[in-house]
């Protein structure tokens, strides 16, 4: 935790969900600590990281909630679901049978997310060429049907992490500015600093999470 | 001290009271009472009296000398629990003074309250306590020669007669006799007595591993202690091998061709356990053998098959690790060149109250196992049993919604509320919610918090507690968060998270390990139980 990381301008909410060991911690870990570990531990529950980012002039800081894969502790991370304002859906380009769970993903964030939840499909472990069972056509076409953003990463050798995580804070980003200012034309909402702020309802949000981004 | 009476009285009454008081009557409806009994809880812990015993004795002495206002003790005091007199208080108590005293008295004198006669009072304690124990560490060390000497002859008499008993204790005894040559902790030989005797006396036995299992008994001490093994000797050969027969019977159904293929849960329960197992994250080689990961598969997926309803949850092959450890250090035990102690061998740490042994035990460090395949399966299905038992009283930590990690993080939130309101307060002003870090301590029972062999250490007063898996563990918890409060009372939302996920590894002392526990134990003993006071209330 760098001081640095005090400062910022927009406090966003993401969620990391997908089957487990489709890499989601190790995408996180990559993205917050540039670190990669082949056996890390299986997350239970959720696991917590924070990170800033510069983008369009703006500190944004990113607060990560990464679930656990597991069908069982559903009933626990859906909670997390709630006030997030992006996501992250992640499978294994390499497993077949996570790419199949990506919709029932998303119809957890569909029962228990935001609405406007801006969320992201990642196709993980591009490094594993040899082993691909899931074309990224496929993946495009997916998230094209279902109107999600689309990346391919490797946390291994940490192609294409900064970006997707950059590319899912812009996106918030510029719908929560777009959000301001028509609001601003109406009453005058704007975003104090540090501020949380949540896509749909700006007023609801900040009463849930203006005990988290006083800092 | 009694120049000071009154104020001592005041704190002294509330620390009693509120230890030995009914369960139920400790909600004073003076918030005073609980800030003077954190405030005395906290100065004792980290000095020299993690159970008020000393403030119960001058207590006492001063009731004897005045007559005046001595009614309310009377009350207090003959209400002490024998169970409580009897069970780790003395000991532990005793211990932990004498470590802590010489490093800590003069800290300890320094952080006394500013006002003079409070402190001449505290000063003269801390004097009398450094004499009283001065004088019972020389005496004690005198007393351990003799115990020793007198264990030896028991080892004498006996080692004609262990050859005739049950073929289980036989491996193991001659591991302990072997050992004596190398120097005995009193401790161990006291456990040894337990062993003695035909029927063991679990009482006895968990008074003594409440304050740490001596590494060579530990394998034995913790079988009796899950229930494994039956604390008759004579019946132990028979139930331990029908135990073994079943789970083999179990094994094989679980993996016979038929079987295996034939519900969706089970496979999604094998994959689940083939894709955890490799992910035990462990700095120890044992965890990372290919066949200790094959037998911890096998073991996780019996076990899930025959208790459907919890099925696999990730952060059980976390639980296997300590049992995994000490029932494989026992085999390994055997097979151990005893001119050639794997470590040095400092007689103190024989006893391996030492967190520090598990630490170097070479059975942590082990290339391969297959030397010792001929025990392996026997071995295997000890530590399923011990697994199996460990479970039981947890079962709803793992069923569908896991509603018993919920209920205990709820009760962790009330003894939180109670015993640390400052650090409550403050995790309600940051929106930290107990159940964003508490969660992984519960369903993993802190294995992931805490280095390894204090977790090793943890399990052996767990295990002497009655439901100390779901019900003991709560109070580590809110202890641990008090060992941590002063750091995390100035920590942001953020901040807390992160150190909360992340408890720092390197502060485990054995003292330190001491003190978590007994602060466990104590508001253990302060709240009875959960089911008589805590549950009620939610």
């Amino acid at each position: 935790m760098a001081r640095s990381d005090d400062e910022y301008d927009y406090l966003f909410k993401i969620v990391l969900i997908g089957d487990s060991g489709v890499g989601k911690s190790n995408l996180l870990s990559r993205f917050t600590r540039n670190e990669f570990n082949l056996e890390s531990k299986s997350t239970i529950g959720v696991e917590f990281a924070t990170k800033s980012v510069q983008t369009e002039g703006k500190t944004i800081k990113a607060q990560i909630w990464d679930t656990a894969g597991q069908e069982r502790y559903r009933a626990i991370t859906s909670a997390y679901y709630r006030g997030a304002v992006g996501a992250l859906l992640v499978y294994d380009i390499s497993k077949k049978e996570s790419f199949v769970g990506v919709e029932k993903w998303l119809k957890e964030l569909r029962d228990h997310a935001d609405s406007n939840i801006v969320i992201m499909l990642v196709g993980n472990k591009s490094d594993l060429k040899h082993l691909r069972a899931v074309s990224t056509d496929e993946g495009k076409e997916f998230a094209e049907k279902h109107s999600l953003s689309f990346i391919e990463t490797s946390a291994l050798d940490a192609t294409n992490v900064e970006q997707a995580f950059t590319q899912l804070l812009t996106e918030i980003y510029r719908i929560v500015h777009k959000k301001a200012l028509t609001n601003e034309k109406n009453a005058s909402f704007k975003p104090a600093l540090g501020e949380s702020v949540v896509v749909r309802d700006p007023a609801e949000d900040k009463g849930a999470h203006k005990k988290k981004c006083c800092s | 001290m009694s120049s000071n009476g009154d104020s001592l009285n005041y704190e002294n009454l509330s620390v009693t009271s509120l230890i030995f008081y009914e369960p139920g009557v400790w909600e004073f409806p003076q918030r005073k009472f609980m800030s003077f009994h954190l405030h005395n809880v906290e100065g004792d812990l980290a000095g020299e009296d993690p159970y008020g015993f000393a403030l119960a004795d001058s207590l006492a002495k001063m009731n004897e000398r005045e007559n005046s206002g001595s009614t309310l003790y009377e009350h207090i005091l003959p209400k002490a629990p024998p169970r409580a007199a009897k069970l780790p208080f003395e000991d532990l108590n005793h211990t932990l003074s004498v470590n802590k005293l010489d490093s800590q008295v003069d800290e300890e004198v320094k952080r006394q309250p500013r006002d003079s006669s409070t402190r001449r009072v505290a000063e003269e304690r801390n004097r009398k306590i450094r004499n009283i124990y001065g004088e019972e560490r020389s005496s004690e060390s005198r007393s351990d020669e003799t115990n020793v000497e007198s264990c030896v002859t028991i080892s004498e008499l006996d080692s004609d007669e262990k050859q005739g008993s049950d073929s289980f204790g036989c491996a193991l005894y001659d591991t302990f006799i072997q050992r004596e040559a190398q120097g005995l902790s009193p401790e161990c030989c006291r456990m040894k007595e337990i062993f003695q005797h035909s029927v063991i006396n679990i009482e006895h036995l968990k008074r003594l591993a409440w304050h740490g299992s001596p590494m060579l008994y530990r394998s034995t001490i913790w079988k009796i202690l899950l229930g494994y093994w039956p604390i008759v000797n004579s019946r132990r050969s028979e139930v331990v091998k029908r135990k073994r027969e079943d789970y083999r019977i179990s094994l094989s159904r679980a993996f016979s061709q038929s079987h295996k293929s034939e519900t969706e849960q089970e496979r999604l329960i094998w994959r689940q356990i083939t894709l955890d197992v490799p992910r035990i994250c462990s700095d120890y080689n044992l965890f990372r053998l290919p066949s200790l990961q094959e037998l911890l598969k096998r073991i996780l997926f019996v076990w899930s098959v025959r208790h459907p309803a919890c099925g696999y949850v990730q952060g059980m092959n976390d639980i296997l690790m300590p049992l995994v450890y000490v029932l494989f250090s026992e085999v390994y035990q055997t097979k151990r060149s005893y001119s050639n102690p794997p470590f040095p061998m400092e007689t103190e740490n024989v006893s391996s109250v030492s967190i520090r042994c598990v630490e170097r035990d070479e059975v942590l460090y082990l290339e391969d196992i297959d030397e010792l395949s001929t025990a392996l399966d026997d071995l295997e299905a000890d530590i399923y049993w011990c697994f199996s038992s460990v479970l039981e009283s947890i079962q709803d930590f793992y069923t569908f919604a896991q509603p018993g990690i919920q209920r205990r993080i709820q009760i962790l939130e009330k003894l939180v509320g109670r015993v640390c309101p400052n650090l409550y307060v403050h995790f309600q002003r940051q929106g930290v919610e107990l159940v964003q870090f508490a969660f992984r301590w519960l369903n993993c029972l802190l294995i992931r918090e805490l280095p390894f062999p204090v977790v090793v250490r943890l399990w052996d007063s767990v295990l002497c507690e009655e439901d100390g898996f779901g019900s003991f563990y709560v109070f580590i918890c809110a202890s641990l968060l008090h060992f941590f409060e002063r750091d995390l009372v100035g920590m942001e939302f953020q901040e807390l998270i992160l150190f909360l996920q992340n408890i720092p590894k390197d502060v485990w002392t054995d003292s330190n390990v001491k003190i978590l526990l007994s602060q466990a134990y104590l508001w253990r003993e302060m709240f009875n139980s959960l089911k008589s006071s805590l549950v009620d209330r939610i």
